[in-house]
């Protein structure tokens, strides 16, 4: 019969594709998903679409399994062409034709041989695979991670090593904000080091219609004439931006398009260049496409749809208003985020001292009011970022080599238990005529199959679980996570690094055999038996390690999350509005915060409203004065540092702050009444620590006087764990501040509020397109991420650690007592107490616990060290709590794994034991 | 002919072969047995009998043209030899001589 219909070809799923597209040799991978694929078709029709994909795994497997014993067999497709190959034992001096060394063909034989004799035991190379998978999986899903985050390039950039970003500094060596553009453009001036210095500015949701008909939304970012030549990108079409074009505000409407908004939006015409594209009502000349995948320097968000010239974002953002240009980019707004490239044979260090430099001299009106400059070497992520990046992978990295290490030594011992009964197949073996090294090779060859099969399931591991990994990390990567070359190649050389490892104490073991002892009596040698202790043992105590951190970063998250911060988190709001970026005079921004404070309070479903100027672990704002008599300083220098805010009357009840004495800020505090202000505790102590402070006048910044009318109770202000800080509270009314939070009382989920509050601040000012709006629930989840990524990620692995050692030390104990079966029942024959037999297997296996108990202990006291950076400040590292938990966790995993071999031992039967052999 | 003997899959998956003719290749080889020897069998099991019966000689194949049918894939096609066509020959005498009745084989 000859099937009549060839249905077309159905695609595999892509994560089986990929798979077997690595298995399969380049020769023959096409004719094979070829096949697959009609397969894979046939049997959508004859069987129904869901059995046909369930038989596609088996079919995988099974294609593995071939290409498995085709290699075993040395039948490439070379000698599929007709040589003679082995023969079916494959162990017997048949010989292959063709080339190949005879040390290639005794490795053919011993692997051949080698998967043989797994495929024969499923259920050992089962377990075994699965441990070392989970092994291996565990650091090829961090190093997917790593390879991506640090080392892989961003795409289209060129030479990305000779990036250096530019930043704010506000400390010497600290820092990380987006700079003014007055900065900016002094240090485009006089960075001589850098072939280049460019900047870019948030990205922007833009109205765009190509021919009037039809209208649809684009992001829109605005970047220097300069950013995609310092960036080392070239146009696939057109050109990019001139000096010229960058010069006189509003007056250069022209726009580079990305390469999929190209395709998308403007249908792949290949005459874009001139076209025309009207943003916000801007007709913009399209002057260039940028390559395909360009997305800048940004990680964590959506790449830009069109770049257009800092000079036209003002345009853009507010339509008609050309004075835009002057006013915001040469204001004090750090809206600027800075990369430069540097110059051929210019160093780094040589870079960072040009700016800092050039920052020091950097004055505005004769006046040095600068801001200091921070230049850094990563160039995807600010200085904060990357710290808590490269903080949080190396603790990652860190533990998923302690799982490894674990997996190792529990698939170590597995193979060595494994040898230990082979004693006797050895034995004849050797009395046979097999060299030692051939059996050391043989059992070697073993454990190297074993460390492929675990490398193929940690690979796919890592493909399947590196993108949930990365979400856990506290950042949105746009990107998504995927092994390339370099991770496959580190987890091909850790499974193979594995495998030797696991595999030598048995192949030493099997090489050792002695003839007669092994064919005479099968109890373990000692030797062995130490080795499998020691192994548990390392097994123990790694797990130790594991589970106290685990213990340790959990307990950190949840004091990091139940700190008293002193104010609420919950159910609030929070839109931040920049007055000055809309050309506000005071008098202007006093009106409009009276007005949006009116209005959001008037939205349905907000039971309260305030403006603040700072919002908890935003930024910081301060000021320092010289103590009056009697006070008490907090600064080195003698001074009092003061912690300032500027705020509307509802704020204390709106944040949750509690007023302790005296009253909140009210509406009288106003620009007519008394200048009024609010101290917390910490400031009314320090001014006045032996008098009540209601009453007293407070000035800072020297010419006006506050009288205090309030005292309210410390919160955290900065950052979480910090020691009690100082903060003042003044009137907004009384102190204009341009910055403003707007912070909503919301009944229910606050973002629910999101799009009235922005319609409502819209309709006051419709040049606030699209203010920056957030919750302070989120603010905190933000700040508290770290310390759950640590301890939701060490509960994992501590977790999977607990289990491997407990299956450890089962394995060892169980086979401790199969191996004294014939002893055990001679000793009950001779009348022994089952319960003694009992009591001996079980402290065996808890005198092993404790020896690992004991070197874990030391061993997590030796890295504690090391987790301090990623713990909260309440909770210590040398915290004792986690090492006495984790003891006592694992003491009693240890002993519910010996107590199944215990009870085992006491039901041998005298009879059976003796007869056995 | 070197005496070669023929598993039973290896049998199957050959006649099968031979009955598909031109149009013999992994995924119509394994409909064919499907439907008419009622096995649902892998691929893998189909290639690595092929590969055998290569290395006794019994098959031979060769990677045809790209076609669209396949979405651009290319297919290995498969023959069965002439020592294979004997081998086939051979299981299937043997098979007679013994499912004939006592007195009715003919050597």
């Amino acid at each position: 019969m000859t099937p009549d219909r060839t249905p077309p070809p159905l695609s595999l799923p892509r994560f089986l594709g990929w798979v077997l597209a690595r298995a399969l040799p380049a020769t023959r991978r096409d004719e094979v998903l070829g096949d697959l694929e009609e397969s894979y078709a046939r049997r959508t029709l004859r069987l129904g679409p869901a059995r046909a994909r369930r038989l596609l795994w088996k079919e995988a497997a099974a294609l593995l399994l071939w290409r498995l014993r085709a290699v075993g067999t040395g039948l490439g497709v070379r000698s599929a062409i007709g040589s003679e190959g082995l023969d079916d034992e494959g162990n017997t001096g048949s010989h292959l034709k063709g080339t190949g060394t005879m040390m290639g063909r005794d490795l053919l034989r011993d692997l051949r041989f080698g998967a043989r004799t797994l495929l024969r035991q499923p259920g050992f190379t089962l377990v075994a695979v699965a441990v070392m998978g989970l092994g291996i999986g565990a650091p090829t899903t961090v190093l997917t991670l790593v390879n991506r985050i640090f080392f892989d390039a961003p795409p289209q950039v060129t030479e990305p090593h000779r990036l250096v970003r530019v930043w704010r500094s506000w400390a010497p060596g600290q820092g990380g904000g987006s700079l003014q553009h007055p900065d900016f453009a002094y240090y485009r001036e006089n960075a001589t080091t850098l072939d280049g210095l460019a900047a870019w500015g948030g990205g922007q949701t833009a109205t765009y219609t190509l021919d009037g008909t039809g209208t649809d939304q684009l992001q829109v970012q605005p970047v220097t004439d300069n950013y995609f030549q310092v960036l080392g990108v070239a146009p696939t079409r057109g050109r990019f931006f001139t000096r010229d074009e960058n010069t006189v505000p509003g007056q250069a409407a022209v726009a580079v398009v990305s390469d999929g908004f190209w395709r998308r939006g403007l249908a792949s015409d290949p005459e874009v260049v001139g076209r025309t594209v009207t943003m916000n009502g801007i007709p913009f000349t399209v002057v260039g496409v940028a390559p395909d995948d360009f997305r800048g320097l940004t990680p964590f968000s959506q790449a830009p749809d069109a770049w257009i010239p800092l000079a036209m974002f003002g345009a853009l953002s507010r339509t008609g208003d050309d004075a835009w240009w002057d006013r915001v980019p040469n204001s004090r707004s750090h809206w600027l985020q800075a990369v430069g490239r540097l110059a051929p044979g210019v160093t780094f260090e040589a870079a960072e001292a040009n700016l800092t430099a050039a920052s020091a001299a950097l004055t505005y009106d004769g006046r040095a009011e600068g801001e200091g400059v921070l230049v850094t070497r990563q160039a995807l992520y600010s200085p904060r970022q990357s710290a808590t990046l490269s903080t949080l992978t190396r603790l990652l990295l860190g533990v998923v080599f302690m799982v490894l290490a674990i997996a190792t030594a529990n698939v170590a011992v597995l193979l060595l238990s494994r040898a230990t009964t082979r004693t006797r197949e050895m034995a004849i073996r050797t009395s046979l005529g097999a060299g030692r090294s051939r059996l050391f090779r043989q059992l070697l060859a073993e454990s190297v199959l074993l460390g492929a099969a675990g490398g193929v399931v940690g690979v796919a591991a890592a493909y399947l679980f590196s993108d949930a990994a990365a979400s856990l990390l506290p950042y949105t990567f746009v990107l998504s996570f995927r092994p390339d070359a370099r991770v496959l190649a580190a987890a091909v050389s850790l499974s193979l690094l594995t495998a030797v490892i696991a595999g030598l104490a048995p192949a030493f073991h099997a090489a050792r055999a002695d003839v007669h002892a092994g064919l005479e009596s099968h109890r373990a040698t000692t030797g062995s038996s130490r080795v499998r202790g020691a192994l548990v043992v390392t097994q123990v105590a790694l797990s130790l390690v594991l589970v106290a951190g685990a213990v340790l970063f959990t307990r950190s998250f949840w004091s990091a999350r139940t700190q008293d911060l002193g104010f609420r988190t919950d159910q609030r709001l929070v839109v931040q509005v920049d007055l000055r970026s809309l050309g506000y005079s005071a008098d202007e921004g006093q009106v409009f915060i009276a007005r949006a404070l009116d209005r959001l309070r008037a939205l349905p479903g907000v039971t309260d409203v305030a403006s603040t100027r700072m919002i908890p672990f935003q930024g910081d704002w301060s000021s320092d004065i010289e103590p009056p008599p009697g006070a008490r300083a907090n600064t080195e220098d003698g001074r009092i540092w003061v912690g300032m805010n500027t705020v509307s009357p509802h704020y204390f009840d709106v944040m949750g702050v509690e007023i302790v004495r005296g009253r909140p800020l009210s509406e009288e505090d106003d620009g007519t009444g008394a200048p009024a202000v609010v101290l917390n505790e910490t400031l009314e102590d320090l001014l006045w620590p032996d008098a009540d402070g209601l009453g007293q006048t407070f000035s800072v910044g020297g010419d006006r006087s506050f009288t205090v009318v309030g005292i309210a109770r410390d919160a955290v202000y900065y950052e979480l764990g910090e020691e009690p800080t100082t903060q003042a509270y003044a009137s907004v009314a009384q102190i204009y501040q341009p910055t403003v939070h707007f912070v909503l009382a919301t009944q229910g989920r606050p973002t629910d509020w999101v799009e009235p509050a922005q319609a409502a601040l819209r309709e006051i000012d419709p040049a606030l397109a699209f203010p920056w709006v957030t919750t302070l629930g989120a603010v905190f989840d933000d700040v508290t991420a770290r310390y759950q990524v640590s301890a939701v990620l060490v509960g994992i692995f501590g977790a999977l650690a607990l289990l491997l050692a407990a299956a450890g030390l089962y394995g060892v104990v169980a086979f401790t007592v199969a191996q004294r079966t014939r002893e055990i029942g001679v000793r009950m024959a001779l009348g022994a107490d089952r319960g003694r037999i009992a009591g001996e297997v079980l402290r065996g296996g808890l005198r092993l616990a404790g020896v690992g108990l004991v070197v874990g202990v030391a061993g997590a006291l030796a890295v504690r060290r090391l987790t301090a950076a990623l713990l909260f400040g309440t909770v210590r590292a040398d915290d004792p709590l986690p090492l006495v938990a984790a003891c006592l966790t694992l003491a009693a995993v240890a002993a519910l794994a010996s107590v199944a071999p215990a009870r085992r031992a006491t039901r041998v039967d005298p009879m059976e034991a003796i007869r056995s052999d | 002919m070197k005496g070669e003997r023929l598993g039973e899959f290896e049998e199957l998956v050959l006649l099968s072969v031979r009955q598909l003719g031109d149009e013999a290749h992994g995924a119509s080889v394994q409909e064919v047995l499907a439907q008419l020897a009622g096995r649902e069998v892998t691929l893998g099991a189909i290639y690595a009998a092929l590969d055998r019966a290569q290395r006794k000689g019994m098959a031979e194949s060769w990677v045809g043209d790209p076609t669209p049918t396949r979405g651009g894939r290319a297919k290995r096609h498969y023959r069965v030899t002439s020592e294979g066509v004997e081998a086939l020959e051979e299981s299937r005498r043997i098979r007679e001589l013994l499912w004939a009745r006592p007195g009715e084989a003919q050597g």
